[in-house]
């Protein structure tokens, strides 16, 4: 924490990357005489203006909250969540007070960040387009933001991770953005709910989390019936999504190549995670219940491949 | 909510202009650990830019 001298602003950066329900609780009791302020700025990745978000929460402040994500995932800047860690758990704050009042988005801050970064938080965006696009609440809206993130993703995602060039930068952080719009209305579904327990277990960045179930889970939900359907619109409206997604060229095959062109490992063995059991009974009953398709056990394992 | 610019370029700028439009100049900010070195000496160049000397 440090004074900023004239200006009498305060810098305070005394938290962890996920930051946790400690953390908050520490940070609301060390700034004190909040008076002294009269705006909140967080800048940095998506922990740190959740940070932001919470702290203002809990400390009743009424302080406006300007939002400068410098990586381009989660769209923090533009949901009302914050994500929070308790004894290992995910908690997730969902108040319409913390949607920050402004954002200031300069993609910028995405160039020269390591290629693993980029397709970790690129990811995110990616799977939280997708899956708000097929999730049970849903709407017109929503879907509209859904689809414009995923055409950008799809058209600049590969050159954001392997080059500096600017314009895949800005696109993508636009599309972060609308992806954290999209969400913002419809929330997320399996991949997110499974992605948790991976992030806190095995120290799994969540975008890297969130991917590695999203081509199983793509092939599981397109091939949704009327015995498991969750969405009351109906199966033909739930089948005419799968059909937009095709057209955009998303499909189970467009994956594998993704995945090889943005280095990221998908195969969890590889990776060190060894219990799927743990993963699959510590899953966000809430997020998975957003999910298109009722998903069982047998089928939350087969979302993974090792 | 109010978002501003999407042109992308010059996040400072457009900081400086909600500063001023809003006539901030007390912020409290949270930072990564990492971003924070290279942050405040531009925020607080800023904050003189758009304040002067002194409030
Ligand atoms: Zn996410």
């Amino acid at each position: 924490m440090y004074g900023g001298g004239e200006f009498n602003s305060l810098y305070y950066n005394n938290f962890a990357c996920n930051p946790n329900i400690k953390e908050i609780t520490e940070a609301v009791k060390i700034i004190q005489n909040r008076g002294k302020y009269d705006v909140i700025i967080a800048v940095g990745g998506g922990s740190v203006i959740d940070f932001a978000k919470a702290w203002r929460l809990f400390s009743k402040s009424d302080l406006k909250l300007i939002a400068i994500p410098t990586t381009f995932g989660t769209g923090s800047e533009s949901t009302q969540f914050a994500v929070l860690y308790k004894d290992g758990k995910k908690m997730s704050l969902d108040e319409k007070s913390i949607l920050p009042e402004y954002a200031v988005i300069d993609s910028n801050f995405a160039l020269n960040s390591p290629q693993y970064l980029k397709a970790c938080t690129a990811m995110d965006a990616f799977c939280q387009a997708i899956e708000s696009f097929w999730a049970v609440n849903s709407t017109t809206e929503s879907m509209d933001f859904a689809i414009k993130s995923i055409s950008l993703c799809r058209d600049n995602i590969i050159e954001f991770v392997n080059t500096n060039n600017e314009t895949a930068a800005e696109n993508m952080a636009l599309a972060s953005n609308l992806a954290g719009k999209a969400i913002n209305i419809s929330r997320t579904t399996a991949s997110h709910a499974l992605s948790y327990s991976i992030t806190t277990k095995y120290g799994i960045p969540h975008g890297h989390a969130v991917a590695l179930s999203i081509k199983n889970l793509y092939q599981a939900n397109s091939q949704v019936s009327d015995f498991d359907l969750l969405d009351i619109r109906g199966i033909d409206y739930v089948k005419q999504k799968f059909i937009t997604l095709n057209n955009l060229l998303i499909n189970e095959n467009y994956f594998d190549t993704l995945f090889d062109k943005i280095h990221l490992e998908t195969n969890i063995s590889k990776l060190g995670i060894s219990d799927i059991n743990y993963i699959a009974n510590n899953v966000n009953i809430d997020r998975l219940s957003n999910n298109p398709r009722k998903l069982d056990k047998n089928l939350l394992y087969s979302l993974f491949n090792s | 909510m109010e978002q501003i610019n999407y042109n992308y370029k010059g996040a400072i700028n457009n900081l400086s202009k909600i500063m001023q439009q809003e006539t901030f100049h007390k912020p409290l900010i949270f930072c990564g650990k990492k971003s924070f070195e290279n942050i405040k000496p531009i925020i607080e160049k800023e904050l003189k830019r758009v304040w002067g000397g002194g409030i």
